[in-house]
């Protein structure tokens, strides 16, 4: 065997390692979930089939290399930068989007749609995303919410002045394009801790309430972060 | 040491090791604990990386595909011999590859190597994130109340594409773009030709999507774009602003015009350039294309991409919305 060849499948079996990495991660991270912490749900049977569909060629370049030696192809040193998003899942796990985002695009407005929201009952407490509810009040009928209990689940975070809020991302590929719904809480302290996940239960104060909807809460539950933490 | 141990040792170890190691992390917590801002741009690094690995793998197949089963110089004889032709045709071709930016570099890649001419192999490029149907659809989702910035965004995107490809043709020196030899050998067989071609994209475009993806993490967590506000008021500087977030926001083509149809006090022009300019230049899109045109070829490119898309939303949406 020549030592030019030798160079080559060397080089081929750093190269499939690289992507025999990533695809075991990404492969994991789709069985664990985790993925949920950075994309949408309806991206994981796409990227499961990635991480297979790299797993399978990883492999093909390993047989092909173990039987014939190089293929004459290069490795591209800009390849190891793949090792970056591999390692930094197994050594540190970056999590969901927390209080220190504050990504929302510049001067963002509630779309002109006219939707007539149906009424909430008023005996009962309604469970609302805090999308929905942010919807409801820029819609043309904040005052169908007053006197209204409803439930809104989100993670805790300083607001201006003093005040503490519940937040949650809105995500519709990646966390790139994340859009943040913020309720100002009143009436209850802000509950302790770093990434505390809450659900609280009160009346909106539409007085009080400014460019975000203002709730009077009379109870605050500590929650789990949910399995899906964007909506 | 052996042949197969030499080739099969690195990768058997290093897959169990990084099994090892999320495990410990995932039942011990991470040895490397992030806060605040770098923990945001780790999490924005991994999502854009995760977010576009299947559509980049989708590239690199189709890719791997043109360079074993499209024989070499078929492409440049089935093209318009005229330049001017060539170009609308590549990008109206474009529209059938449902793939955002990561799918398109590999595959324009592909096509160059076997012989289609540049500026139609660059049509091709940049019309293929911007306007497929998954794109055309998602854009019909997001503004239900106004149909026409569909069709704006079809024929914006479709009139930058033609008049970048002109330009190219008229001030672009083919020099400028690294050589694409890639395939002056020979492969024992088509499959081989297939692996090997998938596989080398594959590490060299997602390397740089890497560097791409690091880059438009941080500039959301570092760079204020609450600034970009103040220039909204007038008509002009919204186009220019709304060009600007395009470019550092780096969206997906799937996912733009949800983003863009939230901002309603902007005039309709404004947001038809976000969703032209959005897919055919930002900031990881210039990693890719540096990385596989070169440096030389993307300072220049862009920038020309970045002018023809400006100035095709404001014409066509001054024409469409009759107003800018």
């Amino acid at each position: 065997m020549s030592g030019v060849k030798r160079t080559s499948e060397v080089q081929q079996s750093v190269g499939a390692t690289v992507v025999l990495v990533l695809a075991t991660v990404v492969f994991s991270m789709v069985l664990s979930g985790s993925y949920l912490n950075y994309l949408q749900p309806w991206l994981g049977p796409y990227l499961l089939v990635a991480s297979i569909v790299m797993g399978v060629l990883g492999l093909w370049t390993l047989l092909e290399a173990a039987e014939r030696g190089g293929d004459g192809h290069k490795l591209p040193g800009v390849a190891a930068l793949l090792l970056v998003p591999s390692l930094l899942f197994g050594v540190a796990a970056p999590g969901a989007l927390g209080p220190g985002a504050g990504i929302a695009p510049p001067a963002a407005q509630p779309s002109d749609t006219e939707v007539i929201y149906p009424p909430l009952p008023a005996d009962e407490v309604s469970e609302l995303s805090l999308a929905d509810f942010s919807d409801r009040y820029v819609s043309p009928q904040p005052e169908d919410l007053e006197g209204k209990r409803v439930r809104l689940l989100g993670f805790v975070d300083v607001a201006e002045g003093g005040k503490w809020s519940i937040n949650r991302f809105r995500v519709l590929c990646c966390v790139a394009d994340a859009y943040r719904f913020t309720v100002i809480i009143s009436g209850q302290p802000m509950p302790e801790g770093e990434n505390v996940w809450v659900e609280v239960e009160g009346v909106i104060d539409l007085k009080a309430s400014g460019d975000e909807p203002v709730l009077v809460a009379d109870a605050v539950d500590i929650v789990n972060q949910p399995e899906e933490p964007y909506l | 040491m052996t042949a197969a141990r030499r080739v099969w040792l690195l990768p058997f170890l290093s897959v169990i090791a990084v099994v090892v190691l999320m495990q410990y992390t995932s039942h011990a917590g991470a040895p490397l604990q992030l806060r605040g801002a770098a923990a945001t741009w780790a999490t924005l690094l991994m999502g854009i990386v995760v977010q576009a690995l299947p559509f980049l793998v989708l590239g690199v197949i189709v890719s791997g595909a043109i360079a074993a089963f499209v024989p070499k110089d078929v492409l440049s004889r089935i093209t318009p011999s005229s330049p001017l032709l060539a170009v609308p045709t590549a990008g109206v071709a474009g529209m059938v590859l449902p793939g955002c930016e990561c799918a398109s570099v590999p595959v324009a890649q592909s096509l160059l190597r076997r012989g289609l001419p540049q500026a139609a192999a660059l049509a091709f490029l940049l019309a293929a994130p911007a306007v497929n149907p998954v794109v055309l659809v998602a854009t019909a989702i997001a503004f239900p109340n106004n149909p026409v910035m569909v069709w704006a965004r079809l024929v914006a995107s479709l009139a930058a594409v033609v008049a970048v490809g002109w330009l190219w043709i008229a001030v672009g020196k083919p020099e400028w773009m690294k050589p694409q030899g890639g395939h002056d050998h020979q492969h024992r067989s088509k499959a081989e030709t297939f692996r090997s071609t998938a596989m080398h994209d594959l590490l060299q475009a997602g390397g740089f999507l890497v560097i791409g993806a690091a880059a438009a993490a941080a500039i959301k967590v570092f760079m204020p774009l609450s600034f970009l506000g103040i220039l909204l008021d007038n008509p002009w500087l919204a186009i220019i602003a709304m060009a600007a977030l395009a470019v550092l926001l780096s969206l997906c083509s799937e996912a733009d015009a949800f983003v863009v149809a939230s901002l309603s006090t902007l005039s309709p022009t404004a947001q038809l350039t976000f969703l032209v300019v959005g897919p055919m230049v930002d900031v990881k899109l210039f990693a890719m294309q540096s990385g596989a045109f070169g440096p030389k070829f993307a300072t220049r490119f862009m920038p020309l991409t970045l002018v023809c898309c400006t100035a095709a939303a404001a014409l066509i949406g001054w024409l469409f919305f009759g107003r800018l």
